[in-house]
């Protein structure tokens, strides 16, 4: 893991960012690559060798990771791993040869990121998530996946019982249940209807956000940079358009 | 106290806000409305079992929010067992109240004859920085700069993993004495260790020689 690197840069050299994604694919790393260009960064995220996700600003998922990998004279540096939820399902052979012919067709001087034509595939794929057989929740993840500010999912049918969720780390299940048992308590003491929706702020300003919704109860874990209004806001959107 | 949460209870939207101890109750309030006291202890208790509960899975609260049809109910930890409920309408700025009550929240414990003491978790290697930023000492600004210095160094040596190893023995650093720059040779020379090349080691010892 430990490279010799070009002095006084922190680049590794003579190793282009895609040759050090295949790299830690190879080696079965669990690490953040950073990668900064012209005054941007963005991030790759491996876990056990498989990129799991990718962020530059708003963007995540495979959007994200095309418009990296476009970048000229990128600088990288490896830091720790992070619990991230999984937007990627491409290998990151198809993603580096789709990059590839992007950059070969377009103008070589264009930031724009390909079309992930297959991305929405790719995330339909049973294979590799075949946890999603309902068509409806798999929209329903891939919608929220594709929201920079949530960091992990946790899906519960009405009993409490986890139906699904994103984060490897985490096991939040029952509080998120009993979160939900605490709102009922509270609300025939109160005499008034609810819990619509339950927040819980962290000492990391990171917060949970927990919607009983009809048909299973969702949890989210939302950074600390995005507002939970915002998300409450494109949940109902979601929701309503199922 | 009474006057501490009559400043919360002027944000627009506060119905009331009141003080619950595990063990003893109710122990001051304030709300416009009569509210009976059983109610209030009922919200109180469940209120705390839920941050029993966050507390069994490794979550640290700084505030809960249940938002009901004609409610929000705001619930926060300010001690082990003791919590500050506010209960407002649905047009209150929720996020002020959870604000204005940590402001207070020195001065309501003082009041109250206990000593701030709030859980700190950060086992976790995340947040390295910012354990180091909270145990360093009057030289943290010089300290921090180092540090970015040091990377710079190493980065040059080992290349983009310098950042994580830095991490990593920074850490240890820290938790060996207390932070200072005099101890700033013994990080150097445990990091020169994992350059491995005696050129790079060379390299990254002249390069912050003024620091040894």
């Amino acid at each position: 893991m430990r490279q010799k690197g070009i002095p006084g840069s922190g680049l590794i050299g003579g190793v282009s960012l895609s040759s050090f994604l295949q790299m830690l694919e190879q080696e079965r790393k669990s690490c953040t690559l950073v990668v900064s260009s012209g005054g941007r960064q963005g991030s790759f995220y491996f876990d056990d060798g498989i990129l799991v996700d990718a962020q530059f600003g708003n963007e995540v998922g495979q959007d994200a990771a095309y418009k990296i990998l476009l970048w000229d004279n990128p600088a990288l540096s490896v830091t720790h791993s992070e619990d991230r939820m999984r937007r990627i399902h491409l290998p990151l052979a198809h993603i580096l040869l789709d990059s590839a012919k992007q950059k070969d067709e377009k103008d070589p001087e264009s930031n724009e990121s390909p079309e992930p034509e297959s991305a929405s595939e790719s995330f339909l794929d049973d294979s590799a998530e075949p946890e999603h057989n309902d068509p409806a929740r798999r929209r329903f993840i891939q919608a929220i996946s594709s929201i920079a500010g949530i960091k992990h999912y946790f899906l519960l049918n009405r009993q409490g019982k986890m139906i699904t969720q994103s984060s490897r780390k985490l096991k939040i299940g029952d509080f998120i249940a009993y979160c939900i048992v605490s709102g009922i308590q509270m609300r025939k003491v109160l005499d008034v209807k609810g819990p619509s929706r339950i927040q819980l702020v962290l000492e990391n300003d990171e917060t949970i956000l927990i919607v009983p919704g009809a048909g299973m109860i969702i949890g989210l874990l939302i950074d600390e940079f995005t507002s939970v209004n915002e998300i409450s806001d494109k949940l109902g959107n979601i929701i309503t358009s199922r | 106290m009474e006057k501490l949460l009559n400043e919360i209870s002027e944000i627009p939207g506060v119905i009331g806000s009141c003080i619950f101890d595990k063990n003893q109750g109710m122990l001051c309030r304030k709300f416009d409305v009569n509210l009976p006291r059983d109610l209030t202890d009922n919200i109180g208790i469940n209120f705390i079992r839920l941050l029993q509960m966050a507390s069994m899975n490794k979550l640290d609260i700084k505030s809960a929010q249940f938002r009901f049809d004609r409610y929000w109910l705001i619930g926060i930890p300010l001690q082990k067992g003791i919590i500050l409920l506010a209960i407002c309408d649905l047009h209150a700025n929720c996020s002020l109240v959870a604000a204005t009550a940590a402001m207070l929240m020195a001065d309501m414990l003082n009041e109250l004859d206990e000593p701030f003491d709030r859980p700190q978790e950060g086992t976790s290697r995340e947040r390295v920085s910012f354990r180091q930023q909270e145990v360093l000492p009057n030289d943290s600004e010089d300290i921090q700069l180092y540090f970015a210095e040091i990377e710079n160094a190493l980065a040059a040596a080992i290349g983009p993993v310098a950042k994580m190893v830095m991490s990593d023995y920074v850490y240890k650093w820290i938790q060996d004495a207390p932070p200072s720059v005099s101890r700033l040779p013994e990080l150097l020379n445990i990091l020169a260790e994992e350059i491995e090349d005696p050129t790079l080691i060379a390299e990254f010892k002249s390069q912050l020689k003024h620091l040894f």
